[in-house]
């Protein structure tokens, strides 16, 4: 943690100093060749912390980021060519262009993920590049378009695109750095990570990544007005090429995807070894012997080094760090430092009082198949305001299908969910989540390459810009992660990657997670279920402590003795229907209930052997 | 009348040269689950293979060097997925999408390098000939191109579907922890799979060297296609993929036919758009999105 902090203090001082640096250059040392150099390279740099948004963070890997500079470019050519527009018109124009680029990227992210959404990036750019071909009466075709010159004097002729992109690069980067920090970086990360689950702490993963994209686009498109001019011709070869994707690519792998200073490492590598081959193997062949070189260095990059130089780097020193400081194992618990109750009071959040129905959830009539076989087959049961709940019942009757359905990470075939009096089940499932609906699941699903710190930050109880603007490391943020963090006593492994917990350590973090969303609601999947008697015990607590408090919760297990005891009301699921209901007593005795876990066929629903 | 019936001709046989050309990568998705960027950057091997073949060996048939040029090409491909794509598979798609990028980008150096930049044609006696039925015209090219991609297509559906190595690929696709257990070598089998996809597109790049010019940066166009196509069909559905090709390549005659040569060349990217996002399935697919897996 100290590492951290330190590294963190650190960043701005050196931002500052190389600015500086960068500024000073052309004043003392007016040498085209290095200027061009930093100039290519600052636009480079551009694109690589831009896609590292998208394919760093966010993890959508995208082979057409040249796109935006082709579609900056082309706007600003357009405008001041054809419609005789001031430059400054031209830039702002690329500014929205881009945005409106970016923003169907992100729409296609609703449906297309993965290799999908690579595909798209791909033919997006191709079919860019024939459309600036073909509509000639804009574009000029194939014959491209001059830009006009700008009259500045012989010396400073490179310094309005120097300077410009300067100012652009230091931008891009400061944006990045809130990015990483800002509670919205942790849903990004999140949805990185798993983005069904991010949508179920309340993320709202399509909002959240139309803002990535759109934000990650508009710089580059900026750059791309500033290139056209900087270059002076505008054609659709020149701009919209997969090869200028892949450098983008290969700048970022080689720096380290995800982090700050890569993908601008990366750049600062790979812009200048491009010139650097320019200048050597010239020749008619020379553009071949490059495409060679620099699909071999990313596939040694991929082979060799896929987490990247900064990554990597940082593993080294952490680890000669960890030689000589004692780690953070041995405590297995320590105790929190708030009790429950007033853990929940520093989570709760402004919230409109609900309506005081007697039962916050009513599921009626439940239906779903998978194929041939009804996992839910008419299920009906109801949620008392503030009662602890279980669902019980053999394998495959049902139970973790019902949870699915109340949460909304999978549709429902037929039937009703209502919570608080209103029907929830055609709503989103970051929308269900706002509405104080908490779930956990019974393979935990944190996000293991995320810190406890950063699992903690992402869940989202209603979407505001300013929450999304707030830090992820200090302040309210950061207080609340570590109030839920404390109220399940692990509050020294804030900091520590999520994956590396151990399985019931994972649980009680997966649970903090959900109490962050300050859910009315809590839905717990076999929270008992393959963790120690000790983490149990601690469970049951917890437990206890939300029904204090005024929550909810509704608990599926197979553990007995831990619903009899904890729970004060019992659902008897079998074979995708409710056969008994009752308090823990009433159902220990119910022979129906017997028979369904110790009889060979479900109970019903009559015998098929 | 008689222009439409023209197109349609035309486009049927262009679509069976493409179920021959985009086979491969939906043998590669299907059982690899891998897109195979490279597929576009081996056809053109395998169509300056047989350049190359012609040229040296005194007008050799194209057709005849498809015997040539398939074990060539799947050799290739063998050692291109042990030697660099297999290593690459823990790292997730990602990483595996993006050596067979890097791959891609340099092959189109290695083209230059080896074969030059101006375009190349491998012309046989009939290559400029036709046949001519009432107003139709069928170039002999196209129909031996056709003729000879459904024959391939043939011999590669007979393989999967009645062999024990078609079996295996099967049961590797379907299931791969399963083959495991049932003692299927399945990263032998794997790099087989590779090795086949890889074949046809020597095939496919014979036929294709007789009908396009082969330029280094004509991988783009094919890779295009080849993707348009197994979205078209429904990722991994080899049927999906035959009727995908067939409607693909009337589509492209269509739209030369009746709007013009420069907007054909859009025609697949426009299809890999609407399809991921409006039917990512495709047309017969199962699973045509990757979604993030459950644990």
């Amino acid at each position: 943690m100290t590492a951290l902090t330190q590294r963190r203090r650190l960043t701005l001082p050196i931002m500052a100093a190389a600015t500086l640096l960068l500024a000073l250059s052309p004043l003392t040392w007016n040498n085209l060749y290095v200027q061009n150099m930093i100039i290519m390279t600052m636009i480079l740099g551009v694109m690589a912390v831009t896609w590292n948004v998208m394919g760093g963070f966010t993890g959508y890997i995208s082979l057409g980021h040249s796109a935006f500079l082709g579609v900056g470019a082309y706007t600003t050519a357009v405008l001041v060519v054809q419609f005789g527009l001031p430059w400054w018109v031209g830039l702002l124009a690329s500014v929205v262009s881009s945005a409106v680029l970016a923003g169907i990227f992100g729409l296609v992210t609703r449906r297309a993920r993965g290799t999908a959404y690579i595909m798209v990036t791909f033919a997006a750019l191709e079919l860019l590049k024939v459309l600036a071909m073909n509509l000639t009466d804009l574009t000029n075709g194939n014959h491209g378009l001059t830009m006009p010159f700008l009259r500045t004097e012989r010396q400073f002729q490179q310094w309005p695109y120097y300077y410009g992109l300067l100012a652009l690069l230091v931008l891009t980067v400061l944006m990045t750095l809130w990015i990483r920090r800002s509670k919205f970086g942790a849903g990004l990360l999140s949805i990185r990570e798993d983005e069904d689950k991010a949508a179920s702490i309340g993320i709202m993963t399509s909002r959240y990544k139309l803002i990535a994209f759109v934000l990650s686009g508009i710089p580059v498109g900026i750059a791309g007005g500033i290139y056209a001019y900087y270059i002076g011709f505008v054609e659709p070869r020149g701009y919209f090429l997969i090869a200028v994707s892949m450098q983008v690519v290969l700048a970022v792998l080689l720096g380290g995807r995800g982090t700050i200073w890569g993908p601008l490492l990366g750049a600062a590598i790979v812009e200048p070894l491009s010139q650097f081959t320019n200048a050597v193997i010239g020749g008619p062949q020379g553009g071949a012997w490059r495409l060679v070189l620099f699909g071999a260095i990313l596939l040694a990059v991929i082979l060799g080094l896929p987490q990247g130089i900064i990554p990597a780097v940082r593993r080294l020193i952490d680890r000669q760090r960890a030689k000589r400081t004692t780690a953070t194992t041995g405590e297995r618990f320590t105790a929190g430092a708030l009790s429950t109750g007033d853990a929940l009071k520093v989570l709760e959040t402004f919230r409109e009082p609900a309506p005081a129905t007697e039962l916050i959830l009513e599921v009626d009539d439940l239906r779903k198949r998978f194929g041939g076989i009804a996992a839910l087959d008419g299920c009906s049961f109801q949620v008392p305001r503030g009662s602890v709940t279980a669902l019980i019942g053999p394998n495959g009757s049902g139970k973790t299908t019902a949870f699915n359905m109340i949460d909304g990470s999978a549709r429902l075939d037929g039937g009703t969910i209502r919570y608080n009096g209103e029907r929830i089940d055609s709503l989103p499932r970051w929308k269900r989540a706002h509405l104080g609906i908490g779930r956990t699941f019974q393979t935990t699903r944190l996000f293991p390459a995320l810190t406890v710190r950063e699992n903690l930050v992402a869940p989202l109880r209603e979407f505001r810009w300013g929450a999304l603007a707030s830090p992820s490391m200090s302040g309210v943020e950061s207080e609340r992660a570590e109030a839920a963090i404390g109220l399940v006593g692990l509050g020294r492994y804030l900091d520590a990657e999520a994956g590396g917990l151990s399985y019931g350590q994972q649980k009680l973090v997966e649970l903090a997670q959900v109490l962050v969303l300050d859910p009315e609601l809590v839905l717990l999947d076999e929270p008992a279920g393959g963790i120690n008697p000790a983490i149990v015990e601690q469970m049951a607590e917890i437990i206890a402590g939300l029904k204090a408090a005024g929550k909810t919760v509704l608990i599926v297990e197979h553990n007995m003795p831990f619903v009899l005891e904890n729970s004060e009301l019992v659902h008897v699921l079998s074979a995708g229907a409710r056969i008994a209901s009752g308090t823990p007593d009433e159902i220990r005795n119910n022979p129906v209930v017997l028979e369904a876990y110790l009889g060979d066929t479900p109970v019903e629903t009559g015998a098929r052997a | 009348m008689g222009l439409l019936l023209q197109t349609l001709v035309f486009g049927v046989l262009l679509g069976s040269l493409y179920a021959l050309a985009s086979s491969g990568l939906s043998l590669t998705f299907g059982v690899l689950r891998i897109v195979n960027l490279v597929h576009g950057s081996l056809l053109i091997t395998g169509g300056y293979l047989t350049y190359t073949l012609w040229s040296v060996l005194g007008g050799l048939d194209p057709i005849v060097c498809i015997l040539l040029t398939t074990p060539m090409m799947g050799l290739i491909g063998w050692a291109l997925y042990t030697a660099l794509i297999r290593p690459t598979i823990a790292g997730g798609d990602g990483g595996t999408m993006m050596a067979t990028f890097a791959v891609m980008i340099a092959a189109e150096g290695i083209f230059a390098l080896v074969w030059g930049n101006t375009p190349l044609t491998v012309a046989p006696p009939y290559a400029r000939t036709s046949i001519a039925l009432g107003d139709l015209v069928i170039p002999h090219a196209q129909l031996y191109a056709a003729i000879v991609a459904l024959v391939v297509l043939g011999a590669l559906g007979a393989v999967l579907r009645f062999t024990k190595l078609g079996r295996s690929i099967r049961a590797a696709a379907s299931n791969p922890a399963g083959a495991r257990l049932v003692g299927i070598r399945v990263s032998r089998v794997n790099a087989l799979t590779y090795a086949i996809g890889a074949a046809t597109a020597g095939a496919g790049g014979a036929l294709i060297s007789v009908i396009y010019p082969l330029t280094p940066d004509s991988w783009g166009a094919w890779l295009a296609r080849g993707l348009a196509i197994v979205a078209l069909g429904g990722m991994g559905s080899f049927l999906g993929t035959f009727v995908a090709a067939l409607l693909f390549g009337v589509a492209e005659t269509l739209v030369t036919a009746y709007v013009s040569l420069t907007w054909t060349v859009a025609v697949p990217y426009v299809v890999i758009i609407a399809v991921l996002i409006f039917k990512p399935r495709g047309l017969f697919g199962a699973r045509g999105r990757t979604d993030v897996s459950t644990p």
